[in-house]
């Protein structure tokens, strides 16, 4: 039976390649209290489906740090109660990547940038504000960095702080290290990452014949 | 008006009758990854194995609510069964002919196979329109697909070479056309004898590389030779603009055409009243795709108001669509009737 229950769906992975290529599907709901949370949900009647569900669930507050809403093992938000709903949808993605064989751990604020061969990081600067700093100096580090940044707005839905070009923020005020941490190598190439994610959701649309190669 | 089934419904509007209500009906595929998994018949399996197609197919009447129940979801089952390769794809994407390797360089190559109807990938469609129409027949219309001979070109021959073909030697083109007709006919008779109450007929002379002359020049007769030849009724579905040849398909003696959204309802309603009726319209990639409700009934309405007398997607919808605006469709036809009891004009007969 198709459930009427959900939310809108804001991100579908069509097949999970950790169980079984079953699809998974994150719906945006309303918590008891009116915060912001999304549930995880399949259509798969697969034996074993739940348990996957619910380990992306606890995937997504290890690597995102969501956390479990009480009402139900497939909810997940944000304790500032925001829904931040662009950095939801990746990190959604990203949790269904993980190997669930392996031991879950957090992603560091740093990453490796061949580019400059330099380490770029982020820096929690309190009241949901970030600032991506480099371990080298130079105009190509500065520009990465400012990728950085700016990526960080492209995949987070953050917002970019007036008259900076390494500062970042969250508009909830809060900080989010894990979720920052596990976007940040995507953040090195956030163009790249929005046309996979194009691309994937072009994947299923039929063309006629006259468009195929 | 007494309360009609889904085949009572679709059948009686693709034949101008009177109508309970506007039906929601798909001449092409309307499966989802999501509904692949409710019913565990996931792509590639469900296009090769009739049960699968049938349990696949069924979900759009027991799950979606819609009029009909249409099982050949991809376009190339028959090219298959000509001996086109096929890149098969997995549960997320579609089958595709490997159209860089034509199969046939001229009309002399074209042989309609001994094995045409029993190749699995053509039996299996016989087999699951008769498992559908002993499960669901007296509810929902049964509809079937066979592509046309245009479609068939270009998988056998390749696009870019059928098309310079069609502009460089009108004689060939024909003679190849009409020799490919039969793997039309044939198949379309045999999905008839499973059970199939209406035959989609795919023929892609698409508004962006055919022009309405094209379609009078190479293809209205042969469809009018399919309307007489295939015993119920048929289905034409073109992608893209195409209001330059509806007056020609209104020629043709199919029962309908399912049109693209690139069309306006009611320009196309002006062209082709009372001649063929319409179906479709309501967006893919932008709509059923990538937006909510809201929109998807605002499309509705529109093909509604314009008297358009079958309502459904204008072509097979992407494999991700969500199942929320897919159920959206007959909900909107059924609170417009409710808000509209004179109906949408189609109900005057």
């Amino acid at each position: 039976m198709i459930r009427t229950d959900l939310g809108r769906r804001i991100e579908l992975v069509a097949m999970d390649t950790h169980f079984h290529d079953i699809t998974v599907a994150l719906h945006r709901a309303a918590g008891p209290d009116g915060r912001a949370a999304y549930d995880l949900h399949s259509y798969s009647t697969r034996d074993g489906a739940r348990e996957r569900l619910q380990g992306i669930a606890a995937a997504m507050q290890e690597v995102a740090g969501m956390e479990a809403a009480p009402e139900s093992p497939l909810r997940v938000r944000f304790a500032c109660g925001e829904a931040h709903e662009q950095a939801v949808r990746r990190a959604f993605v990203e949790a269904c990547k993980l190997d669930p064989r392996q031991p879950i751990t957090p992603r560091p604020m740093e990453v490796y940038d061949k580019k400059t061969d330099s380490t770029i990081r982020v820096l929690a600067e309190g009241g949901g504000r970030y600032r991506a700093q480099a371990d080298e100096t130079g105009s190509k580090v500065t520009r990465r960095v400012a990728t950085v940044a700016g990526g960080l707005v492209k995949l987070a839905g953050m917002e970019p702080l007036p008259g900076s070009i390494d500062q970042v923020r969250f508009a909830c005020g809060r900080d989010h290290d894990l979720l920052v941490a596990l976007l940040l190598k995507l953040a090195l190439n956030a163009r790249g990452v929005l046309r996979q994610q194009e691309l994937a959701a072009a994947r299923g649309v039929l063309a006629a014949p006259s468009q195929q190669r | 008006m007494k309360q009609m089934t889904g085949r009572q419904r679709v059948l009686a509007a693709l034949a101008g009758e009177p109508v309970d209500h506007t039906p929601v009906c798909n001449p092409t595929s309307v499966t989802t990854v999501e509904l692949m998994d409710m019913v565990d018949a996931t792509f590639p399996d469900a296009n090769r194995n009739g049960e699968l197609m049938a349990r696949l197919a069924a979900t759009s009447y027991t799950e979606l609510g819609f009029d009909s129940i249409m099982p050949v979801f991809t376009i190339i089952q028959d090219s298959s069964a000509l001996g086109c390769k096929i890149q098969w794809e997995q549960k997320d994407n579609w089958p595709t002919v490997k159209m860089s390797e034509p199969i046939w360089q001229d009309a002399d190559d074209i042989r309609i196979p001994p094995d045409f109807l029993t190749h699995p990938d053509t039996a299996c469609v016989m087999e699951a329109i008769t498992l559908l129409k002993r499960e669901y027949g007296d509810e929902a219309a049964i509809i079937g697909k066979t592509m046309g001979p245009w479609s068939l070109a270009y998988h056998c021959f390749g696009v870019e070479m059928f098309l310079l073909l069609s502009l460089d030697d009108p004689g060939k083109t024909k003679l190849i056309l009409d020799r490919l007709k039969q793997a039309t006919i044939e198949f379309g008779l045999a999905q008839i004898e499973a059970g199939a109450d209406i035959l989609t007929l795919p023929d892609h002379a698409t508004g962006d590389l055919v022009s309405g002359e094209w379609y009078r020049r190479y293809l209205r007769d042969l469809h009018q030779e399919f309307a007489e030849r295939l015993p119920v009724p048929l289905i034409l579905h073109i992608c893209g603009k195409t209001l330059d040849r509806m007056p020609a398909i209104a020629e043709t003696g199919f029962a309908a055409f399912h049109y693209d959204s690139k069309n306006d309802p009611r320009q196309a309603m002006e062209l082709t009243r009372d001649r063929v009726a319409l179906v479709g319209n309501v967006n893919n990639p932008e709509t059923l795709f990538a937006r909510g409700p809201e929109q998807v009934r605002a499309e509705v309405e529109k093909n509604l108001n314009a008297g358009v007398p079958l309502i459904g997607p204008e072509c097979a919808i992407p494999l991700q669509t969500p199942l929320d605006n897919l159920c959206e469709i007959p909900r909107a036809v059924r609170e417009w009737h409710r808000e509209h009891p004179a109906g949408n004009g189609s109900q005057d007969g």
